[in-house]
C-alpha cells in the first residue's frame, strides 16, 4: 500500500513544490498521476524514496514511514526513474544481477534474468551486451526489469513509458496489468493521457504541487480525460 | 553487501583505460626506480670498497645501505668520505660532480613513487566514486533499495582502495624480490622488516588519499569540479606544504652556510700560522707545532659547536613543519626507516664526531698508539620508531582517519538527485 498524508515539500529556495498531498493506493490498484512539467510529480516520488525530506506530512509504504524508517519502506518499493541510466560497462544481465543483489535477492540464476528480460521485451541478443550500446527505450525496459525482479509490493514509476515505442508501450501496459493482478500497488507519473486512461484504476491531476482533480476508472468512462486535463490546466 | 558493492566497483573499473594506463605507468616507474636505485647503490658500494676503513688508517666512511634503493634520501651525503686533519673533520666532495650532472634528470626512487604517484593514482581512482554515479543516475536507483548508505560508502571505498593498492603491492613485492636477488645486496632480516613497514605505511597512505578523493566526491556534485578540487589537495599535500615548510623553517632558524664556516675555518688557520710565525722567534721548535694544532682544534671545535645545535634546530623545525602534510610525514618516516633520513644524518655525524674526539691525537700523531677502526651501524627499526617515527605514523593515521570519517559522514547526507 502506498500512502501520502498531508505530504508537503518546500524546497530550500522557498518554492512550495508539493502542498498537502493525500493519496492512498491499495494493493492491486494502479494510480496515474498527471501534471504539467514542474507540477511536483518527481518531487512526490523522491519523497517516497527518501531522496529528499518532507517539510511536513508523511509518505508511507506498507505502513513504514519513508522519512523515519526509510530502509524498511524502500525494501517494499521498486523504482523506475524518468530516464533510466545504468552501468554502461556492464552487460544487461550484470546490471540486473547487481541491482537485484541490492534489492536483497541472491538465489537467482542466469535463466531467471533472461526470463524477466524477455518479459519486458528486450531482444535476446542484447542480454549479454554492454548497456553502453543500448537505446533509451532499451534502457527503460531494463529499468523496468530491475523493478520487477525486486518483487516489491509497491511500484513507483516516473514516466516509465517515455522513450518506449508504441508497441513496447502497449506491452508495458499489459505488464502493469499483470503486476496489478499479482496484488501490487502501483503509482505511475506520466504525461501520456491515453495510457493513463487505459491503465489506471484512478487518475489524479496535479498542478503546482496541488492535487486538483481525481477520477476513478468508472467516472472516466463518461468523460474525456484529455479535455478534462486541458480544462484544468487552463484555469488558474 | 559491502563486499558485493566493492566487487562491483572493482569490476566496473578494472577493464577501464584508467586502470590499465595507470598500472602500466606504475610498473614502468617501479622498473626504472629499481634499475637506477641499484646502479647508484653499486657506485656507492664501489667507492666504499676503495675507501673502507683499514686497521690504522683514519678513513671514516659509512657503508652504503641497500635500503637507499627504496628511499635515497641523504644517502649521497651519508656515504661520503670524512677526512681528519689538524683542522678537524673535512668532508671530501669525491665523485660528486658526476652525480650532480645526473641529478639534473632526477630519477624517482620508490619513496617518490609512493609519495607522489601512488597518492595521485589513489585520488584519480576515487574523486568520481560518488559524483559519477550521481551524474549517470545510478545513485538514485541504488539508493532506492533498502541498503544502508554506510554500507554503500564503505563498499565503494573498499573497492577503489583495492583497485589501487593491490596492483601496487604486487609491483612493490616484485621490486623487493628483484632487489633482494641482485648481487652485492646483503639481505638481512631487518631489510624485510623495514620493507614490510614501508608497505604498511603505503597502505595507510593509499587509504588516506582514497579518503581524500571520496570526501571531495561527497561534497561536490560534478566530477569535473571534484577532480580539480581533489588534485589541488593532492598538490597541496605532496608539493606545496613540504616545499614551503622547508623554506619557512630556514627563515625561522637561520644557520650559517657551509661556505661561511669554511671561510671562518680558513681565517683561523691563517691566524694560527701568523701566531706561529710571531712566536717562532722566542720558543724552541717542536713544542710550538703541538700548541698550534691544539689551538687550531679548539677554535674549529668552537665554530662547529656553535653550528651544530643550530643545524639540529633547523632539522627539528623542518621536520615539524613538514609534518603539517601527511606526505611530508611519509617522506620523513620512510627515509628514516631506510636509514637515509635526517635522523640518520644527525646520528651518523654524532658518531663521526665522537670517533674523531677519541682518536684525534693519534690520527694527527700527537700521541702514539693504534687508531681505532671506524665502525658504524645504522639505526634499527625500533630505534627509529621510538625516536621520531611514531610521530609520523600518528600524523599519517590522523589525516587518514580525518578524511575517511569526513567522507563517511558527508555521504550519509549526500543529495543523490
Ligand atoms: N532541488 C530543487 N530545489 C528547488 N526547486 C526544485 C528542486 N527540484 C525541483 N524543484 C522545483 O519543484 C517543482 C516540481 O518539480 P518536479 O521535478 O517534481 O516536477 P515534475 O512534475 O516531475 O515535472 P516533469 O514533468 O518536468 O518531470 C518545479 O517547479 C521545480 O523547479
Ligand atoms: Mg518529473
Amino acid at each position: 500500500m502506498i500512502e501520502a498524508i498531508d505530504l508537503t515539500k518546500r524546497y530550500e529556495d522557498g518554492l512550495l513544490a508539493l502542498d498537502h498531498l493525500n493519496l492512498t493506493i491499495q494493493p492491486g490498484q494502479i494510480y496515474c498521476l498527471l501534471g504539467a512539467n514542474g507540477a511536483g510529480k518527481t518531487t512526490t516520488i523522491n519523497l517516497f524514496f527518501d531522496f529528499i525530506e518532507p517539510t511536513s506530512g508523511a509518505a508511507r509504504i506498507n505502513g513504514f514511514d519513508c522519512a523515519k524508517s526509510p530502509l524498511d519502506a524502500k525494501k517494499h518499493a521498486a523504482y523506475v526513474s524518468e530516464n533510466v541510466m545504468l552501468y554502461g560497462n556492464f552487460t544487461a544481465r550484470q546490471n540486473l544481477a547487481f541491482f537485484t543483489m541490492l534489492a536483497g535477492r541472491k538465489d537467482l540464476k542466469k535463466e531467471d534474468y533472461h526470463m524477466v528480460m524477455r518479459q519486458v521485451g528486450l531482444p535476446e541478443r542484447s542480454f549479454e551486451q554492454r548497456v553502453k550500446t543500448f537505446s533509451k527505450g532499451m534502457r527503460q525496459k531494463l529499468g523496468i526489469a530491475i523493478a520487477i525482479l525486486k518483487q516489491a509490493p509497491a511500484l513507483l514509476l516516473d514516466e516509465p513509458t517515455a522513450g518506449l515505442d508504441p508497441k513496447a508501450a502497449a506491452e508495458f501496459i499489459d505488464l502493469l496489468f499483470r503486476l496489478r493482478g499479482e496484488g501490487k500497488a502501483i503509482l505511475m507519473c506520466t504525461h501520456d493521457v491515453f495510457r493513463a486512461k487505459e491503465a489506471a484504476d484512478r487518475v489524479g491531476i496535479m498542478k503546482e504541487g496541488i492535487l486538483i482533480m481525481e477520477r476513478t476508472k468508472e467516472e472516466l468512462l463518461h468523460e474525456n480525460l484529455e479535455k478534462l486535463y486541458l480544462k484544468y490546466m487552463e484555469v488558474s | 553487501m559491502i563486499w558485493s558493492i566493492a566487487k562491483k566497483e572493482i569490476l566496473e573499473n578494472i577493464f577501464s583505460y584508467r586502470f590499465s594506463i595507470l598500472t602500466v605507468l606504475l610498473a614502468l616507474l617501479m622498473a626504472v626506480a629499481v634499475i637506477v636505485g641499484y646502479g647508484d647503490f653499486l657506485l656507492r658500494l664501489e667507492n666504499y670498497e676503495v675507501l673502507r676503513p683499514m686497521p690504522n688508517s683514519p678513513n671514516i666512511i659509512i657503508e652504503p645501505t641497500p635500503m637507499s634503493m627504496f628511499a635515497k634520501g641523504l644517502e649521497a651525503n651519508l656515504t661520503r668520505l670524512y677526512e681528519v686533519s689538524i683542522l678537524g673533520i673535512e668532508i671530501r666532495q669525491n665523485q660528486q660532480s658526476v652525480n650532480r650532472i645526473f641529478s639534473l634528470f632526477a630519477v624517482p626512487d620508490i619513496l617518490f613513487i609512493i609519495k607522489v604517484v601512488l597518492a595521485l593514482i589513489a585520488v584519480l581512482f576515487s574523486f568520481d566514486a560518488i559524483t559519477h554515479e550521481k551524474e549517470q543516475g545510478t545513485l538514485k536507483l541504488t539508493l532506492s533499495n533498502g541498503i544502508r548508505r554506510s554500507s554503500l560508502v564503505v563498499g565503494k571505498f573498499a573497492g577503489r582502495f583495492v583497485l589501487v593498492f593491490v596492483p601496487f603491492t604486487v609491483l612493490f613485492l616484485l621490486a623487493l624480490l628483484t632487489m633482494s636477488l641482485l648481487p652485492s645486496v646483503a639481505v638481512t632480516s631487518s631489510f624485510w622488516w623495514k620493507n614490510l613497514v614501508i608497505l604498511l605505511a603505503s597502505c595507510v597512505y593509499t587509504l588516506l588519499f582514497t579518503g581524500v578523493g571520496l570526501f571531495v566526491s561527497s561534497i561536490i556534485h560534478r566530477s569535473s569540479t571534484s577532480m580539480v578540487v581533489s588534485l589541488s589537495i593532492w598538490l597541496l599535500f605532496v608539493f606545496i606544504i613540504p616545499n614551503f615548510s622547508t623554506v619557512i623553517a630556514k627563515r625561522l632558524t637561520p644557520v650559517p652556510t657551509s661556505d661561511r664556516i669554511e671561510m671562518e675555518t680558513r681565517l683561523n688557520t691563517i691566524q694560527a700560522i701568523y701566531n706561529r710565525i710571531q712566536r717562532e722567534k722566542e720558543e724552541p721548535r717542536g713544542m710550538e707545532g703541538v700548541r698550534m694544532i691544539r689551538q687550531l682544534r679548539e677554535s674549529t671545535t668552537r665554530i662547529t659547536e656553535l653550528y651544530r645545535p643550530k643545524m639540529n634546530a633547523l632539522m627539528r623545525t623542518t621536520k615539524s613543519l613538514v609534518r603539517i602534510s601527511p606526505s611530508g610525514a611519509l617522506n620523513v618516516l620512510l627515509t628514516d626507516i631506510a636509514n637515509t633520513g635526517l635522523y640518520e644524518e644527525v646520528r651518523a655525524k654524532d658518531a663521526v664526531t665522537q670517533y674523531v674526539e677519541r682518536n684525534f691525537n693519534r690520527i694527527n700523531e700527537l700521541e702514539p698508539g693504534p687508531i681505532e677502526l671506524f665502525r658504524y651501524t645504522r639505526a634499527s627499526l625500533g630505534e627509529v620508531f621510538s625516536a621520531t617515527g611514531y610521530v609520523d605514523v600518528v600524523v599519517i593515521l590522523f589525516f587518514a582517519t580525518l578524511f575517511i570519517a569526513a567522507a563517511y559522514v558527508r555521504f550519509l547526507i549526500y543529495d543523490p538527485r
